[in-house]
């Protein structure tokens, strides 16, 4: 399983949703860091997204991150090849579930 | 003029004059358009230069309580007639003198209001006085209030640094919100995942004036401010986070029934009400007005933490409405734009299942 770290590999603080709201959003992480680590993975590999180290996510930060993937690509294919790791705040979880949901509506 | 020998040419010929003559007169129309505009600019700076030069400013007297909070009425009303003053170049003389009362709210505002009147004045000519009162003069100086404002005497800093200051800013400042979680870290001694839903509140805050608060991104002056304070004694940080954008209730969708009472009730008195329409944001009803079910996310949130005890002292001021912890009601005078006031104690950041 592959591993990206928000806090080691983008930011420990994220931004906004969009690149014209500001540095680190979840615009440009979701382009420029989860994408093409996706397109990396070999068959039947799953990436894991580890949320744990920042100071915390905006909603729309991670709204543009999970349900734009889903937008962009289908909900099936985020929730095969995706996997999250957030010990630090559980709940967030939840969270994401539900914008994962609720992205094509 | 050319000889004209076919009628296809004849045609061709005259549908080219009549493209000239609309082009020219488009011109013409355009020259005497800008001669007006410029006329009238110049005559905005002359009676300007002559207001100055004779001295003469406007006196505006603050309320002895002023405070948004507290006070909203006598304060917001000061506001107004402060902007109408300014708009109309009038020079401003703002006598604070009789201030015995102050929350730092009315001083955020303040900088939001001169911060939304830049983009619209080239020039603003304010002057003012300070409180009689030591402690409100030394909570103005502490604030970072004086630092948007040219001052000849010299400003005092907090030397316990229980102030965050005054800070403002045009987009997601994320290393501003990560600054703000290091000072509660510090101030309450709690560790980092416990400031983390404060992260997400303040930034959401920011990306909603952003996205939602203007009609243009193209805003070259700041469009949020955020001050907090920290009090020793009572242990907790009050935080104040304001924007002088076009406020909740003009930015939200309305339902077909809201738009006909809004439309009656500018003739009538009538049940519409803003802070109806704010709260049921708050809680989560579909009213993004980008219409995508997946946006609107960001209210619901800070509602939520309102409700799980994580904020205290909720205040939510936005045009006409007025949210106070559970209690709504709407202000006979408007505010430009949006102001968020609460408080945070050590025992509430430590609030279980704050998700």
């Amino acid at each position: 399983m592959q591993r990206i770290s928000i806090s080691e590999k983008f930011a420990d603080a994220p931004g906004g949703r969009l690149r014209t709201d500001g540095d680190k959003s979840g615009e440009e992480f979701r382009e420029d860091f989860l994408i093409p680590a996706l397109n990396k993975l070999k068959k039947n590999e799953k990436l894991l997204v580890d949320l744990d180290g920042c100071y915390g996510f905006p909603p729309s930060f991670l709204e543009e991150i999970f349900g734009g993937l889903v937008r962009q690509f289908g909900i099936e294919k985020v929730r095969n090849y995706i996997d999250i790791k957030s010990e630090e705040e559980p709940l967030l979880l939840n969270e994401i579930d539900e914008y994962i949901s609720d992205a094509v509506s | 003029m050319k000889k004209i020998r076919d009628k296809k040419a004849y045609i061709l010929l005259s549908r080219r004059r009549f493209v000239k003559k609309q082009k020219r007169k488009k011109h013409r129309k355009l020259l005497i358009k800008q001669s007006y505009r410029d006329r009238i600019i110049e005559k905005r700076k002359k009676a300007f230069r002559k207001k100055v030069d004779k001295n003469k400013y406007e006196n505006i007297s603050t309320p002895s309580n002023f405070s948004i909070i507290n006070n909203p009425g006598p304060t917001l009303s000061f506001f107004k007639i402060l902007r109408d003053n300014m708009i109309k170049y009038n020079p401003v003389y703002v006598d604070m003198s009789s201030i015995n009362q102050m929350t730092t709210d009315a001083l955020v505002y303040f900088i939001g209001v001169l911060q939304q009147l830049k983009t619209k004045l080239k020039v603003l000519r304010l002057k003012g006085s300070y409180p009689k009162d030591k402690k409100i003069k030394s909570l103005m100086e502490t604030s970072g209030f004086l630092n948007y404002f040219e001052t000849t005497e010299d400003v005092q800093f907090d030397p316990n640094k229980n102030t965050f200051e005054i800070k403002s800013g045009n987009s997601v400042d994320r290393l501003t919100v990560k600054n703000i979680c290091q000072f509660v870290m510090k101030k309450f001694e709690i560790q980092k995942s416990k400031t983390s839903m404060l992260y997400a509140i303040i930034s959401e805050m920011m990306n909603n004036t952003k996205e939602h608060a203007y009609n243009s991104n193209e805003n070259d002056y700041d469009n949020w401010i955020i001050f907090l304070r920290y009090y020793p004694n009572k242990k907790c940080i009050d935080f104040i986070f304001m924007d002088t954008g076009l406020g909740i209730p003009k930015t939200v969708h309305k339902k077909k029934d809201e738009k006909i009472l809004k439309a009656i009730s500018k003739i009538k008195s009538i049940g519409y009400s803003e802070s109806k329409i704010v709260k049921s944001a708050l809680e989560g009803e579909f009213r993004t007005k980008t219409r995508h079910k997946y946006r609107g996310k960001g209210l619901p949130k800070i509602y939520k933490c309102v409700k799980i005890g994580y904020l205290l002292k909720f205040n939510l001021f936005s045009n006409k409405a007025c949210i106070v912890e559970n209690r709504e009601e709407d202000l006979s005078q408007e505010m430009n734009g949006t102001l968020y006031f609460w408080q945070l104690t050590k025992e509430s950041v430590n609030a279980k299942d704050i998700n």
